[in-house]
């Protein structure tokens, strides 16, 4: 595994909304998920995992609840609320806009006809 | 109570959220070991940094770590003080007694003029008053309350505002008619409809309903439930039976209801109809006049109307009553009813209450400015604390907030014990002052604390602990770290700036002293005049004999024959020399006004008195123009006219000769007499006329007996003569002398208040001062032992570390006389024959302060001078 490329300011939240769009998951798997995902680029830190997860269910965009995990151990899941659905439509929005504007200052002789 | 749950909910939820934490991290830290070896599994637990860090950071951010933190705050706060009892006990101490005397005397101010009456729905009562110009009116006891036709005319003109408007006569004194003797008792006189107004029920019998209003109505009354029960020891077969009040027999109807103590400041014996009026007060006969204000007017609005509409209502009926008589304007007030509903009684309660306060909130100042000083020096003192706690790293926002939390802690207990302090204090003030009073006056304000009470000591606390905490806690965390560790020795002294601050406070001080100091010496100066003053006419070699045959039922004409008998038998007894008689006796409790119209219609309101014509030649007040009142003016309606009373009427011609009228009357001037103080201690120019003798004020007169050089008052005799004639009238008899005596407490009462409160300032200033130069000593010892060691001599040490005082003491001073001068002028009505900027009091009282600061400055300079050089270097 190589040094974990640090992850830009704002994404994580983001990044774990999108995570538990298919469903409930606790926070070793959303860390998993992320890595896989992300084809072993990213890997969050257990450090910023847990705040990011407790500053979104502050906000009222995930619901925490306890769980049976595949190993018959008590786990907390993390699901999204239907604000968390929202949110991230919203973000996922503004984060392609944000990415392709980078990419035309990136690559600008592609945007040449 | 309930904010106390939701946070105790908040720490219990915030427990089961770091529970949760924890679990829901070790599960992490299992899974990500599980398929590691030993090596692996060391090296990731170090890189996750363990459980704790993240539940720690996950504290930080809840809403615990304020409380923990406020928590903690006043921990070390109750420890510090715990550490210095005796310093904590002194500003607790200090701190109660300023507050809570501040605020006893607002409790009763609000007791007299804001709290509205206790009686059911007490908003919808309005008070009204009436304020007549231009006409010639005479007056009862308040010139805002109007007469029984007025009251009329006013009810049928506001019908639509108010569901009731009553009106009634307070404090009527009357005697109750004992097997033994005359119970003096006092009454008001009400409209039928009082009680309804006031939505009063009996306790026992039936209250007052209209038909005992009407003509030729039974006379009846209701008692209060304190009279009946002091007087007829609660008595249920009363209701029904007949009491004789001024010699008139009067059924009574009812007992009023335990709480219900009607609309006035002193106690309510009975309430009778206004109807009564002729009957029990013949001497008055104010029912049929309709120029003569005696009733005071108390409505119960109607549902949905606003005090504004009905005083638009009442003004239509005033506007209609001035086009009924020539010159007369009329304007209506309203306000919401207080035991002081009268605008006069409330505006001069106001005054006294503001000075008072203003008088006693100087005193707190003071109390407050030691109190800043000293937290102040104990900042200087602890600066190495803050210093090496900053280093550690706590924040400066932190070290401000402990430092006022410690000082808010010391501020709030004050303030506490304060509230506390003003519930006794308010009921030894109302003691002191029902002490002046003539002892037949049950008095009460209502003291239990109110939101008004409550908001003005918490407004006090706050300001106080606003001035003896802020500065003290900002200063604490001002300034680098680095510097104070280095010499926070006890050789250091305290920066430019703590100096310019605590000779800011300083000044102040000194300034709120010098202003109670003036205030003190001014009234006192005025007492002075007082005791051995000249009130223009003559006091000694006068007995003075008073009974009250109004009271006692008298008619015109059996006063009239009794007056006639006692004159005569008064003239008999040995050691009399003259005889005298007056409805006003001079420097009397009784007074009374008129209003009387020149012939250029200039009008004004005198104070009068009907004499006979021995009473001038006994006061030796002489006569300037004109003649004295002869045996024949009896009832012809003549005039002597006070000087200034002329001067006022006829400023350019001669007014004997000349008529004034009173209502229809007319009055002939036949003299005009000299000023004297005869209505007023200390003023010579009131408007004061001499009626002469009439068949209607026979039942007022009192007499005077002039002595024989040498002879004592034959008082056992002059008893026994009028008993001879009246075995059942009380009367006294005392030296004319006595009437001073009356002013002279009042003068003293006020002279010893502001006396205490200033002395009170000095010796807080003065021990602040003390303290302060003595910690400045302190805090200079390394530099005096310097200077000496280097050969300074003693003086030059003294001037030196007193000559940083120079500069607030001397502003504080000046800025104190300069406020005294600008606002003296509301004493000048207590003073007497001084003028409100006595240059004496205003030479003499700064002095007097110099001398109280150098007295105290004297204990730590002259340790100043004892230092030892040697000793104290080596000290470091």
């Amino acid at each position: 595994m190589g040094k974990p490329t640090e992850l830009v300011q704002g994404s994580l939240d983001l990044l774990i909304l999108r995570t538990l769009q298919p469903g409930a998951m606790h926070g070793w798997g959303i860390a998993q998920r992320i890595h896989l995902l992300s084809r072993e680029v990213l890997q969050v830190r257990q450090g910023a995992l847990y705040p990011a997860l407790h500053r979104l269910e502050e906000r009222g965009w995930v619901r925490a609840h306890w769980g049976e995990s595949e190993q018959n151990r008590r786990a907390r899941y993390y699901e999204l609320t239907a604000a968390g659905r929202r949110h991230l439509g919203k973000e996922q929005a503004q984060w392609d806009r944000l990415t392709d504007a980078i990419g035309h200052v990136l690559r600008p002789q592609e945007d040449q006809p | 109570m309930i904010r106390i749950f939701v946070v105790l909910g908040r720490i219990f939820r915030s427990r089961r959220r770091e529970r949760d934490l924890r679990e829901e991290l070790q599960y992490h830290l299992d899974r990500q070991a599980a398929g590691a070896d030993a090596e692996e599994r060391r090296r990731l637990a170090a890189q996750f940094g363990g459980v704790e860090p993240l539940v720690v950071e996950a504290r930080q951010r809840g809403p615990r770590r304020w409380l923990d933190e406020a928590a903690q705050d006043l921990r070390h706060a109750v420890r510090s003080w715990a550490r210095s009892p005796g310093l904590c006990l002194l500003i607790l101490a200090t701190l109660a007694l300023g507050i809570g005397s501040t605020t006893s005397v607002f409790s009763i101010l609000d007791g007299l003029v804001y709290r509205p009456l206790e009686v059911p729905r007490s908003g919808e009562l309005l008070a009204v008053a009436q304020h007549v110009r231009g006409a010639a009116r005479s007056t009862r006891d308040d010139a805002t309350y109007v007469s029984e036709q007025e009251f009329q005319r006013y009810a049928a003109g506001s019908a639509s505002a108010f569901q009731g408007l009553a009106a009634y006569m307070p404090s009527v004194p009357a005697s109750l008619e004992r097997a033994d003797a005359l119970k003096p008792l006092v009454g008001d006189l009400a409209t039928c409809n009082y009680f309804r107004v006031l939505s009063a029920r009996p306790e026992l019998g039936r209250l007052l309903a209209p038909g005992d209003c009407a003509a030729g109505a039974p006379a009846v009354a209701v008692l209060s439930d304190a009279a009946w029960r002091k007087e007829f020891g609660a008595d249920p077969s009363l209701v029904g039976r007949a009491i004789v009040l001024n010699r008139v027999p009067v059924a009574v109807i009812g007992v009023a209801p335990p709480g219900f103590w009607g609309t006035e400041v002193s106690a309510t014996d009975f309430w009778a109809p206004v109807t009564l009026e002729p009957a029990l007060m013949p001497e008055w006969n104010v029912l049929v006049d309709a120029n003569t204000s005696w009733l005071a007017l108390l409505g119960r609005l109607r549902q949905g109307v606003s005090p504004s509409q009905a005083q638009a209502a009442l003004s239509l009926t005033s506007r209609q009553l001035d086009r009924e008589e020539a010159h007369r304007r009329t304007t209506v007030s309203v306000s919401s009813p207080s035991l002081l509903a009268s605008p006069q009684m409330r505006s001069k309660v106001l005054l006294a209450a503001t000075v008072l306060l203003i008088a006693m909130g100087l005193v707190l100042l003071v109390a407050c400015i030691n109190v800043a000083n000293l937290l102040l020096a104990r900042g200087l003192g602890r600066q190495r604390e803050w210093a090496v706690r900053m280093a550690l790293g706590a924040s400066r926002g932190r070290i401000v907030r402990q430092s006022l939390v410690e000082t808010m802690v010391l501020a709030l207990g004050g303030g506490a014990a304060g509230m506390l302090t003003s519930r006794i204090g308010g009921r030894g003030l109302i003691r002191l002052a029902l002490a002046q009073m003539p002892p037949h006056a049950p008095f009460r304000v209502p003291l239990a604390a109110d939101g008004r009470t409550l908001g003005f000591g918490v407004g006090v606390t706050l300001a106080t602990a606003a001035v003896c905490c802020l500065l003290p806690a900002l200063r604490s965390a001002r300034g680098d770290v680095n510097p104070k560790l280095r010499d926070a020795g006890p050789g250091v002294s305290a920066g430019a700036r703590a100096h310019r601050l605590r000779n800011a406070l300083v000044a102040a001080q000194v300034a709120a002293c010098m202003v109670l100091l003036l205030a003190a010496g001014v009234l006192f100066h005025s007492r002075l005049r007082m005791l051995d003053g000249n009130p223009g006419f003559r006091l000694g070699g006068i007995a003075s004999i008073t009974y009250d045959l109004a009271h006692a039922g008298y008619d015109g004409a059996r006063a009239a024959g009794f007056q006639r008998q006692l004159r005569d038998r008064l003239l008999a007894l040995p050691g009399v020399a003259t005889v005298a008689a007056a409805t006003t006796l001079p420097l009397g409790d009784r007074h009374d006004f008129t209003g009387f119209v020149a012939p250029d219609g200039r009008d004004l309101s005198v104070e009068d008195s009907e004499i006979s014509p021995g009473f001038l030649p006994l006061l030796d007040i002489p006569l300037l123009r004109g003649r004295n009142f002869t045996a024949a003016d009896f009832g012809a309606r003549r005039l002597i006219l006070s000087a200034a009373a002329a001067k006022r009427f006829f400023p350019e011609a001669d007014a004997v000769g000349q008529s004034l009228r009173r209502g229809k009357q007319l009055w002939q001037i036949v003299g005009v007499a000299a000023d004297a103080q005869v209505a007023e201690l200390g003023v010579s120019d009131s408007n004061f006329v001499y009626l002469s003798e009439s068949p209607d004020g026979q039942a007022d007169l009192k007499m005077m007996v002039g002595l024989h050089a040498g002879a004592t008052i034959p008082a056992g005799e002059v008893r026994a003569t009028v008993h001879a004639l009246d075995p059942q009238l009380p009367v006294e008899v005392a030296p004319l002398a006595d009437n001073l005596q009356i002013w002279r407490l009042r003068s003293g009462l006020l002279s010893n208040l502001a006396g205490t409160l200033g002395m009170l300032a000095m010796l807080l200033a003065g021990t602040g001062l003390a303290g302060l130069l003595s910690c400045e000593v302190r805090a200079r010892q390394r530099e005096i032992g310097i200077r000496v060691a280097l050969g300074a001599a003693p003086k030059q040490i003294a001037g030196h570390v007193a000559g940083q005082m120079r500069g607030p003491l001397g502003s504080g001073i000046v800025a104190g006389l300069a406020l005294g001068a600008a606002c003296f002028q509301v004493l000048s009505h207590v003073l007497y024959g001084v003028s409100p900027w006595d240059p004496a009091t205003f030479l003499l009282m700064p002095l007097l302060l110099l001398a109280v600061v150098l007295f105290a400055a004297a204990a730590p300079l002259r340790r100043a001078l004892r230092l030892d050089p040697v000793q104290v270097l080596r000290e470091d």
